[in-house]
């Protein structure tokens, strides 16, 4: 029996992934739910199970292919299964699910030659030919010739980059292929790039090489792409409001000590880990941290989810404590640890990562004092940790050292409002004050 | 196989022709004893005898008509001229007589002549006899025009013109007789009007003939390391002119530059060009055509004005570069 294997889609939000390495080879023996290939989604890089017992008989794409989601990219079946002709890829899906667009659109143009912005194109007449023969509208094309005219490489460059609807509506727009930044296979401009992000679209810059600065383009990883697009999506979406508390932690740090004294130091708990536990408790406390927004109505959540921000080679990620509230203090550290770990060896599953009500993100390993830490959609706030400081204290009238920390508390203001933020902060600073209510 | 010069390939087709057919025979100023201006017929009168070798006086006029009235009468003379340049002084007799006979008679009289001369500069002849006049010709329509670029050319070539029914114009480069090239002993042709693609290429097509053969296949060969891959078509016969090879090359690498050492201006590079925009090779084009010929000025005797009003390998790349 021949089954089909599939890019999966491990989350609500993947839309394509990586083909990073094939496990097998063509004709190889595989186990079902054996490991087969490796995928790197826009979280992670994970390992791809066989859907079923068989010899893998076809791969469809090479290692390092980025594909969308539920694209077959091979067969599983027995010696000698015949494999289906209709292999299509997914440039040609891509291209088929536009062509039947195309018939019902009036827009392409029958004269290649005119562009509709008017006047006649200076081109070769190598170029003006296969304009005519792709049906491509030679102003939307990018000149590289000496007179500023289209040559023939030129349209083969705008044919081979984006779909024939695509052009068509480039045409409408009376923009060039080149504006755009194309999403679909192998970088294939689709008539969703064009009309989903008219803002967006730029020209390539040029690369220009003065005598001091060289410029050189390094690609976006999976994982970068998605930062940035949270990160915009976040910063242009979220009515976000900063409000930092400072929290006097000489307890804490006292207790801290106690703690750890005499223990491995692999079971050793962080000032971090205790910050966690202190936002689980005042999470429980305060539901409108537990909510998210949804248009007319709110979300809320009774999960104390936690996310915890780790800084890995290459990006950031957030892997995700479930249930702080239900936890001591020594399993979240031992749980922060752990997910940490794996997050920069690249091990973390998908259900580890994402849906967390608040983050926690700590910047005072650096000596940091104080920042504006970005929510990470959809939660309702995130806390930035900064550095324990010596502060000067008057007590009993004397001069004291005490130890204290920033908290700087980024909220959604459509979810809370700053005196809401100021309980929840207060809170928080109550049990890092009063270490030992965290114990209980 | 053995390597021969030019010029000792130029004597062999004679001398081979003349062999094998009694009709032949050769005249021409100082071409007997003297061997010809460039030693071209050494040996030659040795062989064959002042009857079949014949000394003219100095007058193009009457011994170009001379070898007319034999042809004729049946005979198949060639002709020297000392230089190509010498061919004004004799113009009405092969426009007005020799390309039109056959035409005014209506077809009951052949002139199955060749003129042979020397053409071209590069050798500080100065303006008088360094002229590159081929186009002349070419527009006489009765002549046939001929500019062999290799020892191997010029042998098979000339063979070819000597057994042809038609006044030849046979245009040696006086600055190639001295170059070697593999030729066959043994009795071969060239058919006229066949262009030889001398270098197989795919980016770009260099359209030439005579001594800007070799400059554009060096070129190409400098090019070749760049990743550029030059394609050479030496003509070899421009009338009657292989237009099928002109349209192919233009057609397969959509960007020409066409060479010939005669002036730019009116040269014969225009018929190139246009037959190549006449045709469906239009549409394949993908830069404009470029001609590389001499300036529009008479040959300098100074060797580096000389130079400077020649083709050169460096303009001819320049070009290339222009159109890729």
């Amino acid at each position: 029996m021949i089954k089909e294997i599939i890019m999966p889609k491990n989350g609500m939000d993947m839309f394509e992934g990586v083909l990073v390495k094939w496990l097998k080879n063509e004709g190889d023996p595989v186990e079902y739910e054996e490991p087969i290939f490796m995928v790197e989604t826009d979280k992670i890089t994970m390992e791809s199970e066989s859907p079923a017992k068989g010899v893998l008989l076809k791969k469809l794409y090479e290692d390092g292919t980025t594909l969308p989601v539920f694209t077959v990219i091979g067969y599983i079946g027995d010696p000698g299964d015949k494999i289906p002709d209709n292999t299509e890829t997914a440039i040609e899906k891509d291209e088929k699910n536009e062509k039947q667009e195309i018939n019902k659109s009036d827009i392409i143009k029958n004269d290649a030659a005119v562009s509709s912005q008017g006047g006649k194109i200076p081109a070769t007449p190598y170029a003006r030919e296969l304009a005519k023969e792709y049906n491509i509208d030679l102003g939307i094309v990018t000149p590289s010739g000496k007179h500023g005219e289209v040559r023939g490489d030129d349209v083969k460059k705008a044919v081979s980059s984006s779909t024939p609807l695509a052009r068509a509506v480039i045409s409408a727009e009376g923009k060039a292929v080149l504006e755009f930044t194309g999403s679909g296979t192998g970088g294939k401009i689709l008539k969703n790039d064009v009309l989903q992000q008219p803002e967006k679209t730029k020209k390539v810059p040029e690369i220009t090489h003065d005598s001091h600065d060289e410029v050189v383009n390094i690609p976006l990883s999976g994982m970068r792409k998605v930062i940035a697009k949270r990160m915009i999506s976040s910063s242009n979406n979220v009515p976000a409001v900063t409000q930092c508390v400072r929290a006097d932690v000489t307890e804490m740090l006292a207790l801290r000590e106690k703690i750890n004294d005499g223990v491995e130091k692999q079971d050793k708990i962080s000032v971090n880990d205790l910050i966690v536990a202190a936002v689980g408790k005042a999470l429980a406390n305060n539901e409108r941290f537990r909510m998210t927004f949804n248009e007319d109505h709110f979300e809320l959540h009774s999960a104390i989810d936690i996310g915890v921000a780790v800084s890995i080679d290459g990006g950031l990620i957030v892997p995700v404590v479930r249930d702080v509230n239900k936890k001591n203090i020594s399993l979240i550290s031992r749980e922060i640890k752990d997910l940490a770990k794996r997050a920069r060896n690249n091990m973390l599953s998908a259900d580890e990562c994402g849906n967390a009500r608040i983050s926690v993100t700590n910047l005072g390993m650096y000596g940091v004092y104080s920042f504006t830490p970005i929510i990470n959609e959809p939660e309702a706030a995130i806390v930035g940790v900064c550095a324990v400081e010596d502060v000067p204290a008057v007590e009993n009238g004397v001069l004291v050292n005490r130890k204290k920390i920033m908290l700087c508390i980024t909220f959604d203001h459509r979810i809370l409002n700053g005196s809401e933020v100021c309980e929840f902060a207060n809170e928080v600073k109550f049990y890092l004050e009063n270490p030992c209510k965290l114990l209980i | 196989m053995r390597e021969i010069t030019y010029a000792e390939a130029v004597r062999e087709a004679m001398s081979e022709e003349m062999r094998r057919d009694e009709n032949v025979f050769f005249m021409g100023e100082d071409i007997g004893v003297y061997c010809g201006a460039f030693g071209v017929s050494k040996g030659m009168v040795q062989e064959f005898g002042e009857k079949r070798v014949i000394d003219t006086p100095i007058s193009e006029t009457a011994f170009v008509g001379a070898g007319i009235g034999a042809a004729v009468t049946g005979m198949r003379p060639i002709v020297e001229l000392m230089f190509s340049d010498f061919m004004a002084v004799c113009y009405d007799q092969i426009i007005n007589q020799a390309a039109k006979m056959h035409f005014m008679f209506a077809g009951k009289v052949k002139v199955p002549m060749v003129i042979r001369t020397a053409a071209g500069g590069g050798t500080g002849a100065a303006a008088q006899h360094s002229q590159s006049l081929e186009q002349m010709y070419t527009h006489v329509p009765g002549l046939k025009v001929v500019v062999p670029s290799t020892p191997y050319d010029a042998k098979g070539l000339l063979k070819s013109a000597i057994r042809d029914d038609n006044c030849v114009m046979f245009l040696e480069q006086k600055k190639l007789y001295r170059t070697k090239g593999e030729v066959p002993e043994e009795d071969y042709v060239i058919p006229l009007g066949k262009a030889d693609i001398k270098r197989e290429g795919k980016d770009v097509s260099v359209i030439t003939y005579g001594r800007m053969v070799q400059m554009s296949l060096d070129v190409a060969e400098k090019l070749e390391k760049e990743g550029v891959s030059v394609e050479v078509l030496d003509l070899r016969t421009l009338s009657p002119l292989d237009t099928d090879a002109i349209i192919k090359t233009a057609k397969k690498t959509g960007k020409v530059v066409v060479v010939h050492e005669s002036v730019k201006f009116a040269g014969f590079g225009g018929e190139v060009v246009s037959t190549i925009m006449e045709s469906d090779a239009f549409f394949t084009l993908d830069a404009p055509v470029k001609r590389v010929g001499a300036l529009y000025c008479p040959v300098p005797f100074n060797p580096t004005l000389e130079a400077a009003v020649f083709p050169s390998a460096d303009r001819i790349e320049t070009a290339i570069r222009e159109v890729l």
